[in-house]
């Protein structure tokens, strides 16, 4: 099982050998690499680990996800100060250790702010989850979206509410 | 520190209600963790190193009997006497002994988290000893009586307007002084003083050599040399864990610790012992407690390859977010979650869980532990030998019979899709839901992934 199952842009760039997309999204998006596609199914290059010299690509912590978002017309993806720390959600620890969890959640949306980005983006459901309930209560002005409705061509969601 | 249960939610819920200083501690690592990256990306073949510090250490473990009594040859060919401890009393006592037929009343100490672990220093002082930690941070929090809250940075928790006030108090520095290189001088000119004074001098092992019986002490201060260099008694304490094999292993370890823990290319001072010096006297402690035990199980064995550079403390999200003091444990983060409960499982049952399973610190760590996923290991032991609270226990046991139950999954699923959006905000925000004291709830969608995907199907 575990050999035919694949993460949808692992699935997208290692099997379909996707090279091109027509999707326009003409908007700053800030990518959150989430820790389990990162450093569980190494989607991408962890910053921790260090490329072997005449890898280049890695060195610049880019991920399979990372080349489907370049093929996005119009999208530019944003610079975060921390480019893959996690975002604190964690399951249980969500809620076990709640003040941690709210903090490092807090403080990766921040980040996104800082970077200017229109939209946080992941490949994972539950960081979303996690980072978007903060933005709710706080009532900020930043959606999130799974990477699979922006590849779909889904627009910016606006006021809260997925545009197909 | 030293009885009751540990509770990391509580403690780093404490330190985190100061955002702003919570916010400094997490930079001031965050800091440390950048500078890690930038000497490792020096190394072309850092990862080769990486792999290669991994397998020596899993080779020393393998025969770890056989180097230790190998060591304890060699040193004691080279005029050292070398003792044996079961655990921390017998170490504090065979300490105390060889101090007290010295006639030693002051002694000083350089980093050790073996003496913390085995908290010699409350011990000595008991029996009349004056113990002086000459390590600058180590320092400041023995002046402020509290423990070290970080192994390589033990004051990281101090800012330098409470060290002026510290220094105040006990040094006799100016009121208000916050200037690093005058209160560093003051601290410079105290631990003279007592350099001078001493009559023994204490110091850890960062690695002990099977080959030769010498071993290597770490420091950016040179505090172990001058500490060993004016008395003629040296103890040496270290874990059993410490021992590598040959001499030429030990490039490799230099390399990758001063780069991990500090983002050095080396430390200040690798200091090499062999044997006493001419006219004095050398003894080494070889400490188990526990060591043994967790050599044993298969599953944690790994964690004492840990050559203690702190970088995985650095690296973590929980620990730079929560500071070192909410581990109530001499060995804090992620490297600490995983050897406390060794020690003492129904105190530390909180520490395994104080991780988001994010693993930067596997990726980190320079002899490639795999340390969440031990954490994730110690979750399930700590869950089978009965350790967790009833909040966890009844909580995983309800996700059990939901999970494992098709029918109930489903229907719960539709239950909660169904009643969530008529209930009123107080009910679904209430003390209970610590999802909600900080966060919304998702908005619940009108139908699940399953029936969308019928109707679109038609099945």
């Amino acid at each position: 099982m575990k050999s035919k199952t694949y993460e949808l842009c692992e699935f997208l760039t290692d099997v379909v050998q996707v090279e091109k997309l027509a999707v326009q999204f003409p908007h700053r998006v800030g990518y959150h690499q989430s820790c389990h596609g990162l450093r569980e199914l190494r989607l991408g290059a962890a910053s921790e680990l260090m490329p072997p010299p005449d890898d280049a690509a890695v060195g610049n912590n880019e991920s399979k996800t990372h080349r489907l978002l370049r093929m996005v017309e119009g999208l530019e993806l944003v610079t975060l100060e921390r480019s893959d720390e996690c975002c604190g959600f964690g399951g249980a620890f969500a809620v076990g250790e709640e003040a941690v969890s709210c903090m490092m959640g807090q403080d990766r949306i921040a980040d996104h702010q800082q970077a200017g980005a229109e939209v946080i983006v992941a490949n994972d459901m539950s960081c979303l989850m996690h980072m978007d309930g903060l933005i709710r209560r706080q009532k900020q002005n930043l959606p999130v979206m799974h990477i699979a409705e922006l590849l779909a061509g889904n627009k910016l969601p606006r006021n809260g509410k997925t545009q197909p | 520190m030293t009885h009751g249960v540990s509770d990391h939610p509580q403690k780093a819920a404490e330190f985190i209600a100061d955002s702003q200083r919570a916010h400094w501690h997490d930079g001031a690592l965050w800091f440390v963790r950048d500078k890690r990256d930038a000497a490792a990306r020096s190394v072309p073949e850092w990862e080769q190193l990486r792999e290669t510090a991994k397998q020596i250490k899993a080779h020393s473990l393998s025969r770890l009997p056989d180097y230790l009594e190998e060591f304890e040859r060699k040193a004691t060919a080279l005029g050292a006497q070398v003792h044996w401890a079961r655990d921390a009393q017998e170490h504090n006592e065979i300490v105390y002994g060889i101090l007290k037929a010295g006639g030693v009343r002051r002694v000083v100490k350089s980093k050790s988290m073996l003496t913390e672990e085995c908290h010699l220093n409350p011990f000595l002082e008991q029996h009349g000893i004056e113990v002086v930690d000459t390590d600058l941070g180590e320092r400041i929090v023995q002046l402020r009586q509290e423990p070290p809250s970080h192994i390589v940075l033990p004051a990281i928790h101090i800012k330098k307007e409470e060290v002026g006030d510290c220094f105040h108090e006990h040094l006799g520095t100016e009121a208000g002084a916050t200037d690093p290189a005058y209160l560093t001088e003051a601290a410079r000119q105290h631990l003279r003083e007592r350099f001078m004074q001493a009559d023994a001098g204490i110091t850890g092992v960062n690695f002990a050599i099977a080959e030769t019986g010498g071993f290597v002490v770490c420091t950016n201060e040179g505090n172990a040399d001058l500490g060993v260099s004016l008395p003629k008694l040296h103890i040496a304490c270290m874990g059993l864990e410490k021992i590598i094999p040959r001499a030429a292993d030990l490039g490799v370890f230099l390399r990758l610790l001063a780069r991990s823990a500090t983002g050095q290319p080396i430390t200040t001072y690798s200091s090499h012992f062999h044997g006493p010096r001419a006219d004095g006297a050398l003894h080494i402690v070889l400490v188990d407690n526990g060591r043994s035990a967790l050599q044993q199980s298969e599953e944690h064995q790994r964690a004492l390859s840990c050559i203690r550079c702190g970088a995985c403390l650095n690296t973590c999200p929980v620990y730079r977010r929560s500071g070192g003091h909410s581990y109530e444990t001499p060995v804090p983060g992620p490297i600490g979650s995983i050897l406390a409960p060794s020690r003492d499982p129904g105190k530390y049952a909180s520490l395994p869980f104080a991780c988001s399973l994010c693993g930067s610190c596997t990726d980190v760590c320079p002899v490639k532990i795999d340390i969440h996923h031990q954490l994730l290991t110690w979750r399930r032991e700590l869950a089978e030998s009965g350790h967790l609270d009833w909040k966890k226990r009844w909580s995983m046991r309800l996700a059990g019979v939901v999970l494992g139950r098709v029918w109930l999954y489903r229907f719960a699923g539709k239950a909660m899709r169904t009643v969530m959006p008529l209930l009123p905000r107080f009910l679904k925000y209430n003390p209970l839901n610590a999802w909600g004291k900080q966060r919304e709830l998702p908005p619940m969608p009108r139908k699940s992934f399953r029936e969308q995907y019928r109707r679109r199907h038609g099945k």
